[in-house]
């Protein structure tokens, strides 16, 4: 409890000081409002306190007169102690009969204390509700408001901001009613702000505005750029607050939405007085003090007092209502910031927005296709999302559009999100389109079509599986499509029938689909026909893979310069996605890295994106060192904290890649990977939305290493356990999977490959064969790109068959899961399953079968992977463990015989050393059976 | 036995005593609210700090496993606070397309130890609760003589103003201190025992 002493120490000090003490209680304590104590004054009160400071009534003795006193809440920092003089320098010089006047400073215990004019009076908005509580008349507000402007104006003659106009800072005097401001609290001199050095004591990052009467370019920019129109604006609020009772726009209840609202929305109308013009003109006036853009608006507080003014005389007002077309462009303007691709989309969309009556629909439609190729061009995706909203508004807003209009609206706003990596919002409005379509009729069948097939295309990006397929059943059910269009779709549908998996046979599907004249082809058709074609290839030799490469690579060339469609996107992946898997099956793991980095760089989906980043990371830190690893990850883990939610898919991935690393090279055991896994998980708790997938994986990568964790635990309860617990994490991930991700077969059948392992050392064969009997049955009709993981489930499920003394049904999943794998799509399962099988064979007495097994197999090693027969021997070791002794002596003599046939380098030579060992070993215990 | 019988904050929170954590936040509010302030944060602000800490709060304590070793729950509680005050600046600079780096120094204000602050502002939370305990508990002549020390009137005048001697005022004076120092000392002890875990 030393601790606690060192506290009571700091506050109490020593017995016998009690400076020290007194002081702490003195300064922490806020019920004395009467701690100022100043020679000169009697303090007759505290009247307020705030952020600002404490305001006392007191009088002052030398003049009798009753002062206000101002003084920094206690513990304030030199920096707004500093700020707080600046205050009084600021205002001493203002004088104007609506601005309350400095008489000086003074100073208590080195802390400043402002003595000002002393109103007795009410705040504004107090004020403005009048005695009887009925609000006060329009007419008495705008004449205390033009005073007010009259005293802003003033200040700002003086190089005075005041930074922070507010009810709360203007008081009505009781006896003459007239107006005062009060608190300079953040005045800045005009002057000083720009020049460099002492008068900048305001900082970028700190806005010290009440938010509400804050101005857009104030919100957006901070408060740097505070002006004399600034304070027009904030002006304009305040009236607007006095006449209506309300603020301008609605702000929402988070600061983001107060800013969003601050800097986009239109000042909602004033409540209509029946047959009151001056209420429409005094609209005018707010509108033009309200402008967002300050160059827009009243250019100083004397432009708009005099509006003010001429309204009260019931003379025309100088503010102009804006026509149609300046709206719009004002509307447009407003925006720029978010509009990356600048004039030639302003022009059109202000084109568009103003004159659909008299251009020609025909024309309209050009132009907005001319739109939609710039949004196409958008380099960033962050700009879509940003922009898309504003086009969406400009061009839905137009009240004579037709339905027809409307979907191919809908349809090319689903295409750009979803273009664009939003393919959560394109669903929203593709399913708009197809509302109105099934109400009103498509314009054409093509547009059905193609509003189905980017429907299906958007699902698919949201995971929506199964409701993807049926999507694309519905395109290619339209009747009467162009033969392109019905080409395009069946390809889709045989694509999703082969990928996600149904009942259907993807491959032959492909097989039937009939090619237009190669003519009308674009260079989309002519992509997605050559990779669904190329589904279900099983390649066999290392030329057929780099033609295969070569054929996606000049494909995917032809694609770049295209517009980001979903459905160019959708290609782009699918191409790419298939030389990735092309080059992450063969040795070279080099160039599948490379590939990753130059490819992913020029993508067009955020997806894509994601994954530039991660292979830069990992080829650009692949050779560091493990501390310096670990460090240059820290650094990007910690930028990508600022990107929220967007960067958390990415920080997890990362993590991922990063756990998987330090167990690689020894760094972490599977225990402490476990434990980093689970802190990312609950890190990607809080985002339940985007991460599911995510999720899922973590689950089973947790249970994985928690699995592999129970072999390295001594004690056989813990182990249980532990593998217990590691179960329960796949089997959650399996339900995530389910539950998001409908059918992805392939996805479903690595949780049950997991599922199924850990069940095995378990000792829960049962569970385990029906896991892997799941998995078998889902993949079973799928070859080409899923044929060997689904070998390998066959492996798993021989092995476990194997394990439960079921040695027939073993051999048989071992000879099924050869069908699936070759020796060059997965070697080790290839290898693995051989082996198995000539154990099974051997244990049920066919000596004979399991020597032809095993003499086919070693010459196929011999002439296709000589690289790979070192590898067997540990194979062959590790399947020994659970056999008999004698059994396995016998064996490796059997082996020892093919192999040595066989063997002709080096490396093969030390593996024959080591079976010769062996060998010796079973000839010794052969001659000596009780040694064993 | 005592320590085994007495519930902690954190063994009622994890039976949802809603109690609990109503007292705990209306307990700590000010404090938090007051410190985010000496952070640098507008008091609005400073407000959306407080109700950031009990959000991650909430979410952390569960997990969270008291180790003496690691120190008391204060320095839990300046962990949640600093941290929340950082992102508050962080997000600010955020919004205002500031980059994060120039933003975390830009925003703090230059020299602010963000963990010394809070200790300090914890110090004086602890101050006040005992200020205004000892106002309901001293007679009120004591309290006069102790409300005209802390308002600077030095131990001659408060002789004068009372008519008692010196000796008197010191008596009180240094009463008064003890019962601060022993009244602190308790609630800072009751602290450390309810907000831990075992």
């Amino acid at each position: 409890m030393t601790r606690i002493d060192d506290d009571l120490n700091e506050i109490f000090g020593d017995d016998d000081d009690d400076a020290t003490w007194l002081g702490t209680f003195r300064n922490i304590d806020d019920e004395t409002p009467t701690t100022l104590q100043i020679e000169e004054y009697d303090i007759l009160g505290e009247v307020a306190r705030g952020g600002q400071g404490i305001v006392y009534r007191a009088r002052e003795r030398s003049t009798n007169r009753e002062v206000a006193l101002k003084r920094l809440p206690v513990g304030a920092s030199a920096r707004a102690r500093n700020r707080f003089e600046r205050e009084v320098l600021a205002t001493a010089r203002l004088r104007h009969p609506n601005i309350v006047t400095i008489y000086g400073l003074t100073r208590r215990d080195d802390d400043p204390v402002i003595v000002m004019e002393w109103i007795d009076g009410k705040t504004i908005d107090e004020w403005v509700l009048g005695e009887t509580g009925s609000r006060r008349s329009k007419h008495e507000i705008l004449e205390v408001f033009a005073k007010i402007c009259d005293a802003t104006h003033h200040a700002h003659g003086r190089g005075v901001l005041h930074r922070d106009l507010k009810p709360s800072n203007i008081l009505i005097d009781r006896e003459s009613g007239e107006p005062k401001i009060v608190d300079f609290g953040i005045a800045k001199e005009l002057d000083g702000a720009t020049t460099a050095g002492g008068s900048r004591l305001t900082r970028t990052s700190e806005f010290f505005g009440t938010i509400r009467y804050a101005s857009p370019e104030q919100v957006q920019r901070g408060t740097r750029d505070v002006s004399v129109t600034s304070e027009v604006y904030m002006l304009g609020v305040l009236l607007y607050e006095l006449i209506a009772g309300r603020l301008p726009y609605d702000l929402g209840d988070s600061l983001e939405a107060a800013v969003d609202a601050i800097a986009r929305k239109d000042p909602a109308r004033l409540t209509p007085t029946t047959g009151d013009k001056s209420n429409w003109e005094l609209e005018v006036v707010l509108n033009k003090a309200l402008e967002k853009d300050p160059s827009r608006r009243y250019a100083d507080a004397s432009e708009l007092r005099d509006d003010i003014r001429r309204q009260l005389a019931g003379e025309p007002i100088r503010a102009a209502p804006y026509p149609r077309l300046y709206r719009a462009g004002k509307f447009v303007v407003r925006h720029r910031s978010m509009l990356l691709a600048g004039a030639t989309i302003l022009a059109l969309a202000t084109v568009l927005m103003t004159s659909s009556r008299e251009v020609p629909q025909t024309k309209n439609n050009e132009i907005l296709d001319d739109l939609f190729a710039q949004v196409a061009t958008f380099a960033d995706p962050a700009a879509v999302q940003k922009s898309v909203p504003l086009l969406r508004h400009l061009l839905f807003s137009d009240p004579d559009l037709t339905n027809e209009d409307r979907i191919v609206r809908h349809h090319r706003f689903g295409q750009a999100y979803t273009g664009r990596g939003f393919p959560n919002i394109g669903t929203v409005e593709f399913e708009a389109a197809l509302d109105l379509g099934a109400k009103h009729g498509f314009p054409s069948a093509d547009v059905e079509a193609a509003v189905w097939r980017d429907y299906a295309l958007a699902l698919d990006g949201v995971n929506e599986s199964a409701r993807a397929f049926e999507s694309i059943r519905s395109a290619c059910n339209v009747p009467q499509v162009s033969e392109v269009e019905y080409y395009r779709c069946r390809l889709l549908e045989a694509w999703f029938a082969h990928v996600i998996g149904t009942d259907d046979d993807g491959i032959e599907m492909a097989q039937r689909i009939q090619r237009p004249d190669e003519s009308r082809l674009g260079p989309v058709d002519r992509a997605l026909g050559m990779r669904v074609s190329h589904i279900g290839t099983v390649l066999q030799s290392e030329d057929a893979y780099n033609a295969e490469i070569a054929t996606h690579e000049s494909s995917l060339a032809e694609l770049v310069e295209l517009p980001a469609t979903p459905l160019v996107v959708f290609c782009e992946d699918i191409l790419k996605g298939g030389i990735v898997a092309i080059l992450q099956s063969r040795p070279d793991v080099r160039r599948y890295q490379q590939y990753l980095s130059d490819n992913y760089m020029r993508t067009k989906s955020e997806r894509g994106m994601r994954l530039t980043a991660l292979a830069h990371v990992l080829t650009l830190y692949e050779d560091l060192a493990p501390a310096e690893y670990d460090e240059k990850i820290a650094v990007v883990l910690a930028r990508l904290v600022d990107f929220g939610e967007i960067g958390l898919p990415l920080r997890i991935e990362i993590e991922r890649q990063r756990v998987r690393r330090n167990v690689f090279n020894g760094r972490f055991t599977h225990h402490e990977a476990a434990n980093a896994l689970t802190q990312a998980l609950a890190d990607a708790k809080e985002y339940p939305a985007i991460v599911d997938q995510q999720r899922a994986l973590l689950h089973h990568e947790i249970g994985m290493h928690l699995s592999l964790h129970a072999r390295t635990l001594a004690d056989a309860d813990d182990q249980h356990r532990t593998r217990e617990t590691a179960l329960d994490h796949v089997s959650r991930g399996l339900s995530i999977i389910e539950r998001t991700c409908g059918k992805r077969f392939f996805a479903l059948s690595m949780f049950d490959n997991s599922i199924g392992k850990i069940c095995l050392e378990l000792g829960q064969h049962t569970e385990a064969l029906a896991a892997y009997a799941r998995a078998t049955k889902r993949l079973r009709d799928c070859r080409g790109e899923y044929a060997p993981f689904l070998g390998l489930l066959l492996l798993h499920r021989g092995d476990t068959e194997s394990a439960m003394g079921a040695v027939d049904d073993a051999a048989n999943s071992y000879r099924e899961c050869l069908e699936h794998v070759g020796i060059l799509r997965d070697a080790t399962s290839w290898i693995e399953a051989h082996v198995g099988l000539s154990f099974c064979l051997r244990a049920s007495g066919k000596h004979d079968e399991s020597d032809r097994v095993l003499a086919e197999f070693f010459s196929q090693v011999e002439s296709e992977v000589p690289h790979l027969a070192p590898f067997i021997d540990s194979i062959i070791a590790v399947r020994c463990q659970d056999m008999t002794q004698e059994d396995q002596d016998r064996l490796t003599l059997e082996l020892l015989r093919i192999y040595g046939m066989r063997t002709s380098n080096a490396a093969e030579n030390r593996s024959l050393a080591k079976f010769k060992e062996r060998v010796t070993a079973a000839r010794s215990r052969s001659k000596d059976p009780d040694k064993k | 036995m005592f320590e085994t019988t007495r519930k902690t904050f954190l063994g009622k929170l994890s039976t949802h005593d809603g109690e609990a954590w109503r007292q705990f936040t209306k307990n700590y509010a000010p404090m938090i609210q007051a410190y985010a302030r000496r952070a640098g944060l507008q008091p609005a602000d400073a407000d959306d700090v407080a109700q950031t800490v009990w959000h991650d709060m909430s979410k952390s304590l569960p997990r969270f496993t008291y180790d003496p070793e690691k120190g008391r729950f204060r320095d839990y509680l300046a962990r949640v606070a600093s941290n929340a005050v950082r992102r508050f600046h962080a997000r600010r600079a955020d919004r205002h397309a500031v980059r994060l780096d120039t933003a975390v120094s830009d925003g703090l204000a230059a020299g602010v130890d963000l963990e010394r602050t809070f200790v300090e502002e914890w110090r004086d939370h602890h101050c006040r609760v005992a200020l205004s305990h000892l106002r309901k508990e001293l007679e009120s002549k004591s309290l006069d003589v102790f409300e005209q020390l802390l308002r600077g009137t030095s131990v001659d005048e408060c002789a004068s103003q009372f008519m008692i001697g010196r000796d008197a005022i010191y008596k009180i004076r240094d009463r008064v201190r003890r019962r601060l120092h022993d009244r602190v000392r308790e609630q800072m002890r009751r602290e450390d025992d309810y907000y831990r875990w075992a």
